[in-house]
């Protein structure tokens, strides 16, 4: 059941899947300052994707038309975070692309970028980071959107989002100027800590949204439409 | 008489509005009309049904099942004012949406309905005429073999023609075995043509429940000179008008007796009755 209703997300979404094309853009724009943060750029901009149901759900009435079907409100709930963590897996692989692109290749514009030597290690360090910016995306999306709907919830979303992005970029590239980067010394000890560092990441992640998960599932079944 | 719906002491509060202890019956086979004007609490007891609305007490039973297992709608049609389809969806979009939720969709059946309706499968929802979308609506209840179908308000905004098609597609539903109808409207002439029932809901509880005709037949227009009206029957006659020289309103026929032989009797409709209560109570307000 959550199955259908991910894809039944998908298809009430396809109206904004024109904005493909110019999210690659700036995926690859995101990456201007350092390959390394390609990949949570483009984590970021595609979590923001998976809450178009939340817009075209109140724009199409479509939580009323889902009430209709023989579903349980806590599927149309997980269907929906369903359909959120498929976008980040590929929301990974676009921006482990992208990063690979611009890591290898003499790209124009990207010329000044910040390269690694890309290596397992490193990449799964890339991927927990991104996991852990998708967890706390969604929970400050998601919980809000479920209890307020688009039109209500949209602008708290933004402002969060939008701090949440100058907060990591500043954060970045604050880190990245100075002489010794904590960023590679973070790496570093991430590549001597592998299993550790990663593996806090991924249950901090998960525990994350596991509570968002929980918080949207009981505002949802209390709402009234 | 099995019953299809069976709705016990439905509680429902808002701020200005309340369901108050709503209990009715909807018998299987047959199409029962809800009537009430606006705002008296069709719609809300409708998506108490759905769990669109969570209610603040009583029981629902829909198929002999409660309404908090979901399966029953398996087996359920619904259909509100307006189909709840995205604007860019076209009809093949919609089968593609809805079929893998019901056991039963029969996509011939639905092609059929596309087919009968004249709607194109590849032609975007947004740019069909309400009518049209409201048969796409009907097309999508009828695929998977629903036993009951929920109607608020389906043919409001329809043009006569429009009307007169939708109500054939109910009777040729009801043709088939063991089918219900539960249709919600204000649009009482309607309910006239093709309901066998009828539960009418004034500001959030239920007036009557019970066969249309005996609805039509418990009441009566009454109108006479003033002086006709005698004073032990004022209050006898509903939503009373008068003036100086006449009188008029509606009357159970049982208290009809005596009146002066000269006042004039004519049989009502409906919306006569849904007035004429409307009118009392709002006497009674003031």
């Amino acid at each position: 059941m959550i199955v259908k209703m991910a894809a039944l997300d998908w298809l009430a979404m396809k109206v904004y899947l024109k904005f493909l094309f110019p999210m690659l853009f700036f995926v690859f724009l995101g990456g201007l300052g350092s390959s390394l943060i390609i990949v949570s750029i483009s984590v970021w901009l595609f979590t923001g994707m998976s809450t178009y149901p939340f817009a075209v759900e109140e724009k199409g009435e479509l939580n009323k038309l889902y009430l209709t079907l023989p579903v349980k409100k806590r599927d149309i709930v997980a269907g929906r975070y369903f359909l959120s963590f498929i976008i980040l897996i590929g929301s990974i692989l676009i921006g482990i692309g992208c990063m690979f692109m611009v890591n290898n290749y003499n790209i124009p514009f990207f010329t000044f970028t910040n390269k690694y030597l890309l290596n397992g290690t490193l990449l799964i360090t890339v991927i927990a980071v991104g996991y852990l910016l998708y967890a706390v995306l969604v929970l400050c999306n998601f919980p809000l959107l479920f209890t307020l709907g688009y039109l209500k919830g949209k602008y708290l979303t933004i402002v969060i989002q939008i701090i949440i992005f100058l907060g990591g970029l500043f954060s970045f590239t604050l880190l990245e100027n100075r002489s010794e980067s904590p960023v590679e010394k973070f790496l570093n000890f991430a590549a001597e800590n592998m299993v550790l560092v990663n593996g806090m990441i991924f249950i901090t992640a998960t525990v994350i949204l596991a509570l968002s998960y929980i918080i949207c599932v009981k505002v949802y079944s209390k709402r009234d439409f | 008489m099995q019953n299809a719906i069976e709705v016990k002491n439905l509680m429902k509060k808002y701020k200005g509005f309340s369901l108050d202890g709503v209990s009715f019956n909807v018998p299987s086979g047959y199409i029962t009309g809800f009537i009430g004007q606006n705002g008296a609490g069709k719609t809300t007891t409708l998506k108490l049904m759905l769990n669109m609305v969570l209610k603040d007490g009583g029981d629902i039973e829909i198929l002999g099942k409660s309404n908090d297992d979901i399966s029953f709608k398996e087996d359920l049609g619904a259909l509100f004012d307006q189909p709840y389809f995205q604007e860019d969806w076209t009809p093949a979009d919609i089968e593609k949406a809805l079929r893998p939720f019901y056991r039963k969709w029969d996509s011939e059946v639905y092609h059929s309905y596309l087919k009968k309706f004249s709607l194109d499968a590849g032609q975007k929802f947004k740019t069909f005429s309400r009518g049209m979308k409201m048969k796409l609506g009907m097309a999508a209840a009828l695929s998977h073999d629903a036993k009951l179908l929920l109607l608020d308000e389906p043919t409001s905004g329809l043009d006569p023609v429009m009307r007169d098609e939708m109500l054939d597609i109910l009777q040729d539903y009801l043709t088939q075995e063991n089918k219900t109808v539960l249709f919600s409207t204000h649009v009482t002439g309607d309910l006239e043509k093709i309901a066998d029932y009828i539960i009418y809901i004034h500001k959030g509880r239920i007036v009557y429940t019970g066969l249309k005709d005996e609805l039509i037949e418990k009441y009566c227009l009454i109108r006479g000179r003033a002086g006709d009206l005698p004073r032990e029957k004022r209050e006898s006659v509903i939503g009373l008008r008068e003036d100086t020289s006449s009188f008029e309103g509606m009357i159970e026929v049982a208290n009809l007796g005596g009146f002066p032989s000269r006042v004039v009797t004519e049989p009502v409709n409906l919306d006569d009755i849904m007035i004429h209560i409307n009118k009392e109570d709002y006497k009674n307000d003031c």
